[in-house]
């Protein structure tokens, strides 16, 4: 990506100036970070944001579309769309992130004891690791919510163990190319104990593959949370979820479109910035992704053709 | 005169590479030359540039790559600037390619007849499959391989290394080419699979060939070719016949890498001189004087200054201050 | 052909303790909820004899081992008990939905695959120009776009506004046609992908040089050499994804109100019907197995490497 610079300002320490770099720098990776921190603000800070009550009922104005009252009109009930949707955030993304925090936890605690002592351990893992495997990821999220319930703590354990195993897939793959590696050799001999070899050797070699495989699966995470939320599994109304208020769009959508638009388009917004930020995290901290770019990088002009056509052989 | 008239003649070629810290050239105004039914060796370590030059003549740079200057004349016809027609006429028909790793270079989901018959079909106009099985298998005769009928239907991984080998040899004879270049060919076999194909190279050499050997082995050049071009960072060093490079060897690179060579024979491997590397042509990228300067054992004040020109003549030549 | 056979089976005996091993997960998650178990699978509004039926007809009076082993049991006969609901036995209401959702995953398969494939060939072909980066860009906001969202949308223009499409439902060839759209979203941005990276990573392998190096034409090059190689890859996505399909089409089949089991899935949940749920999630899980056990032997099937 082309590097822009944003302002020629000094900057005095090396490690910020990296991260100017990396993420400042790229315009597009910035402009999805501000959504989404954006997003997040609005959600911790909904009492001071939203106009209204998302849970007051006024049914003289039921159903209105956009106004100046209410910027996203008002639903079934007459609430304000827009205080709901602001409140929902918090239920869907808080959620999601919780739930991604205990994959997290499970992907790293599992995957990396499982990866670095190997052996029966590891098999057992890895077989448990299948069979969560063998349930497609949503239909094991309803499973788990409907048999564990749908509280929101239960809903966050239900979508975390359903997206655990590929945390725990893609961490133990880390370790284990790691735990290969000569020179954690070295330092085991050395006489420190496992759990100092793996906290402050093994798991920081390892970030660079966890903080976008996290990131990349939050967009996951909130699709199945909202999905949840829209099948009635999940955040049941009248909570504001940005899942479940599309849910009770459904049945006014002939003729009121507007309580549609707004929920969904949230979601969307939220998952995009995620996937957005996650791919861009994952090429940049990968240091092997350069490679397969390479090929196919720069065709550059010359006063002489190259001999060999353009890359494909055409003549 | 009909023989004196080169085959190839590479003039004054300038290749470079586009990279984030501007164009790094990889070949450097680079002369050399091919007659008919010669064996010519281009040696050099990894980072000389050879490989970038057996590119250029074949036509298969990498997308970042660029032609500064020069030419590269072929039967008559400048490759850099010949339209795309006239190339696709030479190319891959009367100049083909041995590479380097024969079992990344067969494409693993057909057979190797399939893959000869592709060939035949495209570049030769054979269309009927038995002619084909006809000619694959008078091909790999010719390569040595003795039962050409089993190895046709079989895939590239049933095949051992040396096979490979052969099979790729004969599916660049099949197009019958005036020249091959042949980019490290042995140097992924080992010693015996080595003079084996090796063998089969200067046979076909016999027949008329020219080849253009690509090779950081002086072993190897020794036994192919009659000429021998010494590449140091993509300059030419010095070259002239194989029995006055070895012997009489002029530059010191060259006596350095006939150190090594000895040594190597020595110990039973090949040895190099652990020069050379793609990143180091950044540190060369302005440097004044001659390239080989601050690794020279014999250098002088004179030689960090200036470049030196190459001296001699069409045979022969050096590039040292030294002469 | 002695060590694909060897391979085919034991792949099948490996697969056996996974199905094992997800069903006594479901068989432990039902008996998560407090209360009677029997009470749970009963449902609310049951009578006592329908209790004591559902009692003596799992065992549920008798030890947990002894409980599972009948459990065990009726999953590989299929025998996955008797609705609350319907009265009628589970598998069957079962296998009356699951040609449906058959239907749709297949056909929201070959709109993913063709479209995909075609879209992945083009940003391959066209790497690192503003095309490529386009459409790279489009997969990853079309991959985001909740499912349910899409439905609904696309139920809006073209079933209400411009009333070309039914709504939801089942009957004709017209009434999969949105579902199909909706499902294929996200195998097609990942088909694509694949179908992207596959082919760039083929372009810059050395048998592909050889090819152009012999002057070959790009046509075919292409097909036979970059294509062929890279389909491979993408086969295992496809597989993965008719599997995930078959099960997860739970959120569109709800949508759409199209009778497939994921819609039947929802509908016991909503009523409580925890045999039904059961059986349905033992079912699809089972079916994902064996999609990706198929897929993966099919794969071993086409690749020369492998199978000789």
């Amino acid at each position: 990506m082309k590097k822009t610079k944003i302002g020629s300002y000094k900057i005095f320490f090396p490690r910020l100036q990296r991260i100017y770099r990396f993420i400042i720098e790229d315009r597009f990776l910035l402009a999805f970070l501000i959504l989404l921190v954006s997003m997040i603000v609005m959600s911790v800070f909904a009492d001071l944001i939203a106009p209204n009550d998302p849970y007051r009922i006024n049914l003289a104005e039921k159903l209105n579309p956009p106004s100046a009252d209410h910027i996203m009109g008002t639903d079934q009930l007459g609430r304000d769309l827009f205080s709901r949707i602001i409140y929902g955030g918090r239920y869907t993304l808080m959620l999601s992130a919780a739930s991604i925090a205990l994959a997290l936890l499970i992907g790293l605690v599992v995957g990396t004891v499982s990866g670095y002592y190997r052996g029966l351990l590891d098999l057992v893992v890895q077989r448990i690791i299948d069979i969560l495997m063998a349930f497609p990821t949503i239909v094991l999220a309803i499973a788990l919510a409907t048999f564990i319930g749908s509280k929101p703590e239960t809903l966050v354990v239900a979508v975390g163990i359903a997206e655990s195993p590929f945390m725990v897939r893609v961490i133990r793959s880390a370790v284990l190319g790691i735990s290969e590696m000569p020179y954690i050799e070295a330092v085991k001999l050395m006489g420190y104990s496992d759990l100092y070899v793996i906290v402050r050797h093994v798991i920081p070699n390892i970030v660079y593959v966890v903080i976008p495989q996290a990131t990349l699966q939050m967009g996951s995470a909130i699709l199945t949370i909202a999905a949840l939320g829209f099948l009635g599994i999940g955040i049941k109304p009248p909570t504001p979820e940005w899942g479940s208020m599309l849910n009770e769009a459904r049945t006014y959508l002939m003729d009121y479109p507007h309580l549609l638009v707004f929920p969904g388009l949230m979601i969307f917004l939220a998952v995009v910035s995620f996937n957005v930020i996650g791919e861009s995290l994952r090429i940049k901290l990968d240091p092997k992704a350069r490679v397969t770019y390479s090929i196919v990088g720069i065709r550059v002009g010359s006063i002489f053709r190259e001999p060999g056509g353009d890359r494909y052989g055409r003549r | 005169m009909e023989g004196d008239e080169p085959l190839l003649n590479i003039e004054s070629l300038t290749v470079g590479y586009l990279t984030e810290e501007g164009i790094l050239k990889a070949v450097k105004d680079v002369d050399l030359y091919v007659k008919s039914s010669e064996g010519v060796c281009v040696v050099g370590e990894s980072g000389s540039g050879k490989t970038t030059l057996a590119n250029a003549i074949l036509g298969i740079l990498p997308p970042n790559a660029i032609v500064l200057g020069g030419s590269i004349v072929f039967g008559g016809i400048d490759l850099l600037r010949a339209d795309h027609r006239l190339r696709a006429s030479i190319l891959g028909i009367k100049i083909s390619l041995v590479p380097q790793n024969p079992s990344s270079s067969l494409n693993p989901i057909l057979r190797i007849e399939d893959q000869f018959c592709e060939i035949l079909k495209h570049r030769r106009g054979v269309r009927d499959k038995r002619q084909c099985r006809e000619i694959v298998e008078d091909l790999l005769r010719k390569t040595g391989i003795r039962d050409p009928d089993r190895v046709m239907r079989q895939y590239p991984h049933q095949l051992s290394g040396g096979m490979k080998q052969r099979v790729l040899i004969a599916m660049a004879l099949s197009t019958s080419p005036k020249l091959i270049v042949a980019d490290e060919p042995t140097s992924m076999l080992d010693a015996t699979l080595q003079a084996q194909i090796l063998d089969v190279l200067s046979d076909i050499k016999r027949e008329g060939l020219s080849i253009l050997m690509i090779t950081h082995d002086l072993g190897v050049a020794e036994r192919i070719c009659e000429r021998i071009y010494i590449m140091y960072y993509g300059e030419i060093m010095e070259f002239g016949s194989v029995e006055k490079i070895l012997n009489k060897p002029l530059h010191p690179y060259t006596m350095l890498l006939l150190e090594h060579a000895f040594l190597g024979f020595k110990s039973g491997g090949r040895k190099e001189t652990g020069y050379g590397d793609m990143k180091d042509l950044r540190i060369y990228k302005n440097q004044n004087g001659c390239i080989f300067s601050s690794r020279c054992p014999y250098a002088f004040s004179r030689c960090f200054a200036e470049k030196p020109k190459i001296l001699g003549n069409s045979s022969s030549g050096v590039k040292c201050f030294l002469y | 052909m002695g060590s694909l056979t060897t391979y085919i089976i034991k792949r099948f005996l490996a697969a056996i303790p996974t199905i094992i091993g997800a069903a006594t997960l479901i068989f432990f998650l039902v008996r998560v909820l407090p209360g009677d178990p029997v009470h749970i699978l009963a449902g609310e509004q049951t009578t006592p004899e329908i209790v004591e039926r559902l009692r003596s007809e799992f065992g549920l009076d008798k030890p947990i081992y002894i409980q599972y082993l009948i459990y065990l049991k009726s999953i590989f006969t299929l025998d996955f008990g008797t609705s609350y609901r319907t009265y009628t036995p589970v598998i069957s209401e079962i296998l009356s939905r699951f040609p449906n959702t058959v239907i749709l995953a297949l056909s929201a398969m070959a709109i993913s695959i063709s479209l995909g494939v075609v879209l992945g060939i083009i940003m391959a072909l066209r790497a690192g120009t503003i095309l490529d980066k386009a459409l790279l860009i489009f997969t990853s906001i079309y991959v985001s776009i909740p499912v349910f969202w899409l439905g609904l949308i696309l139920i809006y223009v073209f079933a209400v506004q411009l009333k070309l499409l039914p709504a939801g439902g089942i009957g004709s060839p017209a009434h999969i046609v949105l579902p199909s759209i909706a499902l294929s979203h996200t195998p097609l941005s990942y088909i694509a992908r694949i179908t992207r990276t596959s082919m760039l990573e083929i372009m810059s392998q050395d048998h592909v040089r050889m090819a152009i190096a012999r002057g070959m034409p790009t046509r075919v090059i292409i097909f036979n050499h970059v294509l062929r190689n890279s389909l491979m890859n993408v086969i295992t996505v496809i597989g993965y994804f008719v599997g995930v399909l078959l099960g997860g089409a739970v959120v569109t089949e709800t949508v759409f109100a199209y009778p497939g089991i994921g819609r039947l899935l929802i509908e016991s949940i909503a009523a409580r019907d925890y045999i039904m749920v059961q059986g349905i999630v033992i079912f699809i899980t089972i079916i994902f197995i064996l999609v990706n056990l198929v897929v993966d032997i099919a794969y071993r099937i086409i690749d020369p490497r492998v199978r000789l």
